[in-house]
């Protein structure tokens, strides 16, 4: 099965730890309403070029107000035990700030092959090489263990589109909290360009 | 300004011939370029129903129980999605609006080759000035249905190659389809270390829960190297 051109993202919704309700300035009712809490995920699978050993793909979320990928601590230690990482020397000690926690970070390198799991089929875009921030301090958490980012990573050279579509207007079904684009009208794709 | 170019009379893009009269007329005033973007915003509101077209094309042609050749003749081939009267009546509103705001801006005199306009241009307003047509939305969610139904569709020809990409991937497939049901909602924010149905270890430092589980895998006989790191998603 070769890899296709393009692949559909998902638009998880999440429990907030402390959900934003609001009220709209002329609503007289005061009925508050709620801002859903969404990411743009998709499953990364980490690519072995030395062993030809594969990892299971994992969830990992699309953020492209990080500047490049990043890779909690204990995260990138297993799979750099696993043989997945190269690692980039940095000439001069480099800091990151992250969820109120400071970090050192290293460089590395992971070739990272993006799925699209469908009922009864796989789709995957090419593998494709992400540098990324390797966080030093195993406090630092973000939004997900994996976060690709903006630059130097699966984005590049790939389209990433937004459609709009009618939002569907039935009640989001409790087992579809991972996939719920089609209730709030849109959906993502990534796409070879 | 621009010399005139061409006496012909506008085609007007497909309309009812008892509503087209005054379209015509107004279509008549415009200079070329205006009539340009006034004929692409008319294309533009018909894409969803052209990719619908297409849709039913394609699962004709796959094989798929319910579509009939009559996707061939270019029609829809779900009666009863949008009338042509309903339709025709959207459209027509539409690009009555259209063409009186071209005609508004002033940008040339028929025959003219005008002012060069987008067809998106901010001054010609949105595509369905009463907000989106009906008979289109209800078309754009058939393009939907058709959408899922076609992403869903394997491909008889093709090998079911899960394995070759990870040995693996039958039990990956089934802890989706256990997050996706809610059932692994006590882990969320968490890695799960997953092998045969059970949770050997779970917890947000990858690391250390690996270790663990490959101890206690290998305590019962099982090799670190069906064990599964599976990050559950979460807040």
């Amino acid at each position: 099965m070769p890899p296709v051109s393009r692949i559909r993202l998902l638009i998880e919704e999440r429990n907030a730890a402390v959900p934003c309700r609001y009220q709209e300035a002329n609503d007289t009712t005061g009925n508050a309403r709620l801002f859903p809490l969404l990411r743009l995920v998709t499953q990364a699978q980490f690519v072995s070029q030395t062993h030809g050993k594969n990892s299971v793909p994992l969830r990992a979320l699309l953020d492209t107000g990080a500047w490049i990928t990043a890779i909690e601590t204990q995260t990138w230690q297993e799979y750099d035990r696993e043989g997945f990482i190269e690692h980039h020397p940095l000439m001069n000690p480099q800091f990151a700030f992250i969820g109120g926690n400071s970090t050192m970070y290293r460089l590395g390198r992971v070739w990272l092959r993006l799925f699209d799991l469908l009922p009864g089929q796989i789709n995957w875009l090419p593998t494709v090489p992400v540098i990324c921030q390797l966080l030093e301090n195993k406090e630092c958490r973000l939004s997900a263990p994996i976060l690709l980012g903006l630059h130097l990573g699966v984005l590049e050279g790939r389209r990433l589109t937004r459609e709009p579509i009618p939002p569907l207007t039935t009640p989001i079904p409790l087992n579809r909290s991972s996939d719920v684009g089609a209730w709030y009208g849109q959906e993502w794709y990534l796409e070879s360009a | 300004m621009s010399e005139p170019v061409t006496t012909e009379s506008p085609e007007l893009p497909g309309f009812d011939c008892n509503a087209s009269a005054e379209l015509q007329e107004l279509l008549n005033q415009l200079p070329l370029r205006a009539i340009a973007a006034f004929k692409l915003r008319c294309e533009k509101r018909r894409e969803p129903l052209q990719r619908l077209k297409q849709l039913q094309l394609e699962m004709f042609a796959v094989g798929v129980t319910g579509y009939n050749s009559s996707a061939m003749n270019g029609k829809p081939a779900t009666p009863g999605l949008l009338t042509v009267a309903d339709r025709a009546r959207d459209e027509e509103i539409a690009a009555s609006s259209d063409l009186k705001n071209l005609l508004n801006l002033k940008l040339g005199k028929s025959g003219e080759l005008g002012e060069p306009i987008r067809w998106n241009d901010p001054r010609l307003g949105s595509l369905w000035p009463d907000g989106t047509s009906e008979c289109y939305a209800k078309v754009e969610r058939a393009r939907q249905e058709l959408e899922d139904k076609l992403k869903q569709l394997s491909n008889p020809n093709e090998p079911n190659e899960d394995a070759e990409l990870h040995p693996q991937i039958g039990e990956w497939r089934k802890l989706e389809e256990m997050f996706t049901e809610g059932k692994l909602n006590e882990y969320r924010g968490e890695f799960i270390i997953w092998a045969n149905g059970e949770v050997f270890g779970h917890g947000r430092k990858l690391l250390s829960v690996r270790l663990q589980a490959e101890k206690m895998a290998e305590a019962r006989g099982i090799s670190p190297d069906q064990l599964i790191n599976y990050f559950v998603s979460g807040e």
